[in-house]
């Protein structure tokens, strides 16, 4: 996974939370701090920073971080 | 008789007598009908007064969507105390308890002597148009009208699920939880509104019927699911939004994607509660606020400011400062400006609020030129920026020459101090000649955004 570790590390500092601390696999309810307006940052930091848009039939299904790596590398 | 100064605690001890096993709460995988919830709710009480709480004391609840809190909740009213409710994201210390402890309590029998229909039971905290957020006082008798004129407009009953979503420390999503309660139906508790894929499965599985929301809410759920919610259209009987206006262009495509749904929106302030409410499909009115909630609500216009009466208004402001202007006629001013049709509708025309909405949080923008102050900035003024994802987000204007300070700089302070308020730090800055102000040094927010 090409951008896993670059992905993690920014989810995290949005979280406020040790990015060893962020499972890539658990759901965004069962991750502190993350509620809808963190969830927002989270994918807008993310178009910003990979230079992509999701489209807004996937966006439902990135539910975890795992999802936004593959997310992001189908559109890279 | 027991209880009668509280009828939301009469409420709920008929409906433990009437649907004893009917499931009043779903919190994942827990559930609680209404005969453990008024035992678990006594059982709360005795655990408070075991631990000395007694009338007219104040206790700070964490208010956390899941069933301890709701039993803590109504077991202060039990006792007479004084329930102060805190957001879960907070750093306000709250009381700490061990739910098994709670619950292996023996229920407590009876009540609080002496306590009085008008007596405060709530304090709930503003987010305030200055940096001071106030504190409402809500009596037994406020908190149950507000839950009972919400549910009598929305058309709420006893055959509803609910989803509460919104949190509960603040006045909406505290009467949704409420409301539901006291009219038998069942409330299902989620954290956020965060994982859309959540909150349509939980109205896929527990055939969810009402729930109530902000306009911010309701645009993440339509940026994140599409139109997904239009497959239970003939199932959501009603939803009630609030906290701020929708655009018009979204009252009309909730219509459009629920159109068998009565759709709500209240007009209201933690002080005064919902005081107003429009029905979506009143489509020759939409730009107002509708008319008032309830017979038992009065509304005017006093020098041109809505000003509300009625049983669900706050008795008082914790601090009698913030009470020398508050009323008017004993009326509340809501600090909004409008005027009333012939017809009695109620339309505003100007807000005397300058609230950011960030994704649905309300950030003072005092607040934040306060925060930027104090790292040695002369004097700013801030304002709302319109943003893709979030809506709106804040915009500081530093005065030209008042700091040292470079506006990265600035702007690294900001987040690094404030990391945890994230939605409150800038996201533009630029620098600024002349802070606008009024005759009376008042800063001119709308001069700089023509809001």
């Amino acid at each position: 996974m090409k951008y896993l570790s670059e992905i993690k590390e920014i989810v995290a500092g949005i979280l406020q939370i040790p990015v060893e601390q962020l499972d890539v696999n658990a759901n965004m309810n069962d991750v502190e701090n993350w509620d809808s307006l963190r969830n927002l940052v989270i994918l807008s930091t993310l178009e910003e920073h990979f230079e992509i848009q999701f489209p807004d039939d996937d966006i439902f299904d990135l539910t975890n971080v795992q999802a936004l790596a593959d997310e992001i590398e189908k559109l890279k | 008789m027991l209880y009668s100064y509280s009828p939301s605690l009469l409420k709920l001890l008929a409906n433990a007598e009437r649907l004893p096993d009917k499931v009043a709460i779903i919190a994942g995988d827990e559930q609680v009908n209404y005969s453990s919830l008024w035992l678990n709710i006594r059982k709360a009480a005795t655990w408070l007064d075991v631990h000395g709480f007694k009338k007219n004391d104040r206790v700070v609840l964490c208010a956390k969507k899941e069933p301890h809190y709701v039993y803590m909740y109504f077991a202060t009213m039990i006792l007479g105390l004084i329930h102060e409710l805190a957001d879960p994201d907070s750093d306000t210390e709250t009381l700490q308890y061990d739910v098994n402890d709670v619950l292996s309590c023996a229920p407590f029998e009876g009540c609080a002597e002496g306590v009085q229909e008008h007596d405060i039971t709530e304090i709930l905290h503003t987010t305030g148009t200055t940096s001071k957020p106030k504190s409402v006082c809500l009596s037994h008798f406020n908190i149950y009208w507000a839950a009972k004129n919400t549910s009598d407009f929305v058309q709420n009953d006893e055959n509803d699920v609910e989803v509460v979503v919104m949190p509960v420390c603040h006045a909406f999503g505290c009467r949704r939880l409420t409301l539901t309660l006291l009219n038998g139906a069942t409330a299902v508790l989620l954290p956020n509104f965060a994982n859309v894929q959540l909150l349509i499965r939980t109205i896929e599985k527990y055939h969810v019927t009402t729930w109530g929301m902000a306009p911010a809410a309701w645009a993440y759920v339509r940026k994140i699911s599409g139109t997904r919610i239009s497959k239970y259209k003939d199932q959501i009987r009603h939803i009630e939004f609030g906290t701020a206006a929708m655009p018009m262009a979204g009252k009309k495509e909730v219509v459009e994607l629920l159109p068998n749904t009565r759709i709500c929106h209240n007009y209201g302030l933690t002080e005064s509660n919902r005081s107003a409410m429009i029905e979506y499909h009143d489509t020759e009115h939409l730009n107002s606020i509708g008319k008032p909630i309830a017979d038992n609500v009065e509304i005017r216009v006093i020098n041109g400011e809505i000003c509300v009466h009625g049983n669900q208004t706050m008795e008082c402001y914790l601090d009698p400062e913030d009470n020398a202007v508050a009323f008017v006629d004993g009326f509340f001013r809501t600090g909004d400006c409008g005027y009333i049709s012939e017809e009695g509708y109620i339309y505003l025309t100007g807000r005397a609020k300058e609230m950011i909405n960030v994704g649905g949080k309300k950030v003072s923008p005092v607040e934040v030129e306060e925060m930027i102050c104090n790292f040695g900035v002369g004097d700013c003024i801030c304002t709302s920026s319109p943003h893709d994802m979030l809506g709106e987000t804040v915009k500081a204007y530093i005065l030209r020459g008042s700091t040292e300070l470079s506006l990265e700089q600035i702007d690294e302070n900001m987040k690094k101090l404030h990391a945890q308020e994230i939605y409150k730090c800038p996201t533009v800055y630029e620098w600024i000649d002349e802070i606008p102000v009024n005759s009376l040094g008042k800063k001119q927010r709308r001069a700089l955004t023509g809001k």
